[in-house]
């Protein structure tokens, strides 16, 4: 059987590897088809009160690819994201209140561990009160990039993990 | 399309999918797909999802109906669901594949052996089984 869904895009992989040489496996998709270019239009971002979208929406990039491959390409398996952070090193942050800006935060699923999303700190505001003022900058799907409160987004059922590139390796 | 489906939100789901789990926990979890897997005969929904796939699809609101259609098939989780997968179910495009080898992997009822057609002497467990399947189009192998 045939499935025809308007032209569909070519997809291919970038050649990437982490910093230990595994190759990280991604896919990248050239093109929006018209349909989708349309239907996006009908998101209700406005729902989305503190949240400020930017750019247009694109399939070449989603927030994995936008946290770990410079807005390259997709990556989408929770595998492969486990061994980025392992072999990048990038260090756990347990506690909240020690997150910094450019940190990375990840949205996992508590039901399955799919991370389910990724993007990075680009507020910190911390004080003794317990809730700390948090915005994080991440590409939603093959929606638009937001900057957003750390809750306010459209996934949900999660815990959040941050994770910072310390480069303790390298000793002064 | 023949069935209603919350298809505002799903469209939302399907909008910001980073993943294939994300997608496919969200889906199930909506009450229209449940709906559909719980009341809706499975030859039903899956003559509906061949007509769905045997024309063009030219709009999201087409797209995410088929993904509906498709989870709800897999919810499922009877023999004929198997079987959809192997033929008519077996859509390369897009997310397809992998919520398909979620279903293989951790959906498939608790009985079911998974045998590569290309090494059948290394079967896939699934699961305690009493019957195999193969991937090939034309068998069925059950064991006692």
């Amino acid at each position: 059987m045939s499935f025809i869904i308007g032209d569909q895009p070519e997809v291919t992989g970038i050649t990437l590897v982490t910093a230990a040489g595994n190759p990280i496996d991604n896919y990248r998709i050239f093109s929006l088809s018209q349909f989708e270019r349309n239907q996006f239009n009908d998101y209700n971002q406005s729902k989305y009160l503190l949240t400020t979208f930017r750019c247009n929406p694109s399939p070449e990039y989603n927030c994995h690819g936008m946290s770990f491959a410079s807005r390259r390409t997709n990556i989408d398996k929770a595998t492969v994201i486990r061994t980025i952070l392992a072999d990048d090193k990038y260090k756990r942050i347990d506690n909240i209140k020690e997150t910094l800006i450019g940190d990375i935060v990840l949205y996992v699923s508590v039901s399955d561990g799919d991370i389910m999303h990724s993007g990075t700190l680009v507020l910190c505001e911390h004080s003794d009160a317990d809730l700390s003022n948090i915005r994080v900058l991440s590409k939603w799907g093959k929606y638009k990039e937001a900057i957003h409160p750390l809750r306010e987004t459209g996934y949900k059922d999660y815990k959040l993990e941050f994770y910072r590139l310390t480069h303790e390796h390298y000793e002064l | 399309m023949n069935y209603n489906i919350n298809l505002n939100e799903l469209k939302d789901i399907y909008t910001i999918s980073n993943t294939a789990p994300f997608l496919i926990t969200n889906f199930k979890a909506d009450s229209s797909v449940q709906y559909l897997a719980e009341n809706e005969p499975i030859d039903n929904l899956i003559n509906e999802f061949k007509y769905i796939s045997s024309k063009e699809i030219t709009s999201m609101e087409e797209l995410v109906y088929a993904y509906a259609i498709y989870i709800a098939i897999l919810l499922k989780r009877e023999d004929k669901t198997d079987h959809f997968i192997r033929s008519d179910g077996d859509i390369k495009f897009e997310w397809f594949p992998s919520i398909r080898n979620i279903y293989i992997e951790k959906m498939r009822p608790t009985n079911v052996y998974y045998i590569d057609a290309k090494s059948p002497s290394n079967p896939i467990i699934a699961n305690g089984a009493n019957f195999f399947y193969t991937n090939s189009e034309s068998q069925e192998i059950t064991i006692q």
